[in-house]
């Protein structure tokens, strides 16, 4: 860890981050399911709140970890989000423009959660090299 | 920017780590600071001076680019 913290800090930070990823699976898929229920739009609206409060605690998680690291891990999660919001974007224009011009199925859709965590991976990856390598 | 860490650092026998430790940062940041790819805080670089007991003009020094 950049900042030195204790080992029960760190463990209570991983088990934290791993129920957080247990909410969002499964809060996600019970939202599915309301989504696609034949209930009362109540059940519906549930159901969007529900995708949406679940991603929460994991965006809790990973502010968490980065407030924990110290000014040069900062650095680099910001810059790497910074790439991540360009990478995401042009992955929804290549996608869009795809489907448009019929190379992918009209029904196909872009999973928006796992392009934005692998966007975000991909960013600080990308950050983190671009400081080690940089003269 | 240059700086002379790794020379303060060798005087007194310190690794990366242990200069991390007494400031709060990573070994990871002190070497990037050192190795001139990442420009340290304000605060980071008055931290450096005071365990080094100097000023910061003697740790950094800004180079005729920057």
């Amino acid at each position: 860890m950049a900042k030195v913290i204790p080992l029960r800090q760190a463990l209570i930070g991983m088990l934290a981050m791993l129920a957080s990823l247990a909410v969002l699976f499964f809060g996600n898929r019970w939202s599915d399911t309301l989504l696609h229920s034949s209930g009362p739009p109540g059940a519906r609206w549930l159901g969007v709140a529900l995708a949406v409060v679940s991603i929460v605690p994991w965006i809790y998680c990973l502010a968490w970890g980065v407030a924990a690291g110290d000014e040069y891990v900062q650095h680099i999660a910001l810059v790497g989000t910074a790439l991540a919001f360009v990478l995401d974007l042009l992955a929804h224009v290549a996608f869009n423009t795809m489907v448009d011009a019929r190379l992918l199925a009209p029904s196909s859709y872009l999973p928006e959660l796992a392009a934005a965590i692998a966007c975000w991976v991909v960013g600080c990856a990308i950050a983190m090299l671009y400081y080690r390598q940089r003269p | 920017m240059k700086n002379r860490l790794r020379v303060l650092r060798a005087e007194r026998n310190w690794s990366q780590l242990e200069l991390g430790n007494r400031v709060g940062v990573s070994r990871q940041a002190i070497n990037a600071v050192e190795t001139g790819k990442f420009s340290p805080s304000l605060p980071l670089a008055l931290k450096l001076s005071r365990v080094f007991e100097t000023t910061v003009e003697k740790v950094f020094e800004l180079e005729p680019g920057d």
